[in-house]
């Protein structure tokens, strides 16, 4: 057993997640929404097993290093937070029909982590430290905080209009997702967890570049835009909470902010070369 | 003109009547050292410390008000008007309220 055969498990789990969830949606049977939702878990675990065990193979290669260091680490990463994080909030909101806009990203994500290679690689020495886990992870559950939250808006924007349209049609299929309402606030709630961890992502990478480079702050491209990402977002909660922004100018913000992300995250690696050189298109 | 060090007598390829080999190669050994003392870092370390605490409080905590008012109605039964707000994240405060006042009715009765 090795991780990438894991790996390549969940990802099947993962479609199949992607599946039940849309076929929940499509014919509203309690069933398949249990089993959709149960699959989802079954995902995460085959992938925290993976993850554990790409960990403890690094240390049985002499490399030993959290398993969060190229691309394919990273991506694997996370596609595991974006599901666990959609879990939490699908059992604390009972809203198991967003699961058919949300399920599709580990599945994508894994699918492409898959194209990239996925060997064990030694870390250069400047960045074999301890920040590693705090700034990576901190980083990552924020991006995939703001991948939930963008699903989530893009689908309000969808049903406000819905709602707009037909106001009484409790049978449709719009009918049957959440009110706007309730994926306005989702929508928001998600960005109120992932904007404080993408600072402390952001505050733990400057104190790991002043051990690692001698500086806090070099506007490495990685640095930029995580700046513009971090604006964006702060620019969305200050709407929100002293302007009283709501629903369809705050969701555009959402999405807005997660385009900003993914340039962040892949545009940067692959486009523009930098510091941050853990998953070049090389 | 290439001279190599690992091939010396590279040069004699060329045929001329004299040809340059590489007997011997000093090379001075240097490396590149950063020395930084910053003893200002625990101000940053505090700053962002503040940075992230500020966000939190900003973020996670909210000024909520409530009104409580106990009256006589006509009838001489008492009423109760409860009220409040705060300053974000109304939906949650609003079901938070709810709940209390339902608590409330449950007990009442």
């Amino acid at each position: 057993m090795t991780n990438s055969l894991l790996f390549g498990i969940s990802t099947f789990v993962y479609f199949f997640a992607m599946v039940l969830y849309i076929s929940y949606l499509a014919f509203r049977s309690e069933g398949l929404g249990k089993v959709a939702t149960l699959s989802l878990f079954g995902g995460v675990l085959v992938e925290t097993a993976a993850i554990g065990l790409r960990w403890y193979e690094s240390y049985a290669m002499g490399i030993g290093r959290a398993p969060l260091t190229n691309m394919y680490e990273s991506l694997a990463f996370f596609a595991w937070t974006i599901a666990l994080i959609y879990l939490v909030l699908e059992r604390k909101f009972r809203v198991k029909t967003v699961g058919a806009f949300v399920a599709p990203f580990p599945f994508i994500v894994m699918a492409y982590a898959s194209l990239n290679p996925n060997d064990i690689q030694p870390l250069v020495p400047a960045l074999q430290s301890n920040w590693l886990i705090s700034h990576v992870v901190t980083c990552f559950v924020g991006y995939a905080a703001f991948a939930v939250s963008f699903a989530v808006s893009i689908l309000y924007l969808f049903k406000v209009k819905s709602e707009r349209l037909s106001p009484k049609s409790p049978g449709s299929f719009w009918g049957f997702l959440p009110a706007s309402s309730a994926l306005d606030e989702i929508g928001y709630k998600t960005i109120a967890i992932g904007f404080p961890l993408l600072t402390i992502g952001i505050v733990t990478g400057a104190f790991w570049a002043n051990v690692a480079w001698g500086t806090y702050w070099s506007w490495d491209p990685k640095e930029t835009w995580s700046l513009i990402v971090w604006l964006i977002y702060a620019a969305y909660l200050h709407a929100r909470i002293t302007r009283g922004w709501q629903g369809k100018r705050t969701a555009i913000l959402s999405i807005v902010g997660f385009a900003a992300t993914v340039f962040c995250y892949l545009g940067v690696n692959l486009i523009l070369s930098g510091l941050h050189s853990y998953g070049g298109a090389s | 003109m290439w001279l190599l060090m690992d091939n010396p007598d590279y040069d004699k390829q060329r045929g001329g009547d004299y040809y340059l080999r590489v007997k011997d190669l000093k090379l001075k050994k240097y490396t590149g050292l950063q020395v930084n003392k910053d003893p200002g870092e625990i101000l940053v370390w505090l700053g962002s410390i503040l940075l992230i605490a500020g966000i939190m409080i900003a973020f996670f905590m909210s000024h909520k008000k409530l009104w409580v008012s106990l009256k006589k109605d006509k009838k001489g039964r008492s009423e109760l008007t409860i009220g409040g707000t705060a300053n974000k994240n109304r939906g949650a405060f609003a079901r938070e309220t709810e709940k209390m006042i339902q608590n409330l009715k449950e007990v009442s009765q």
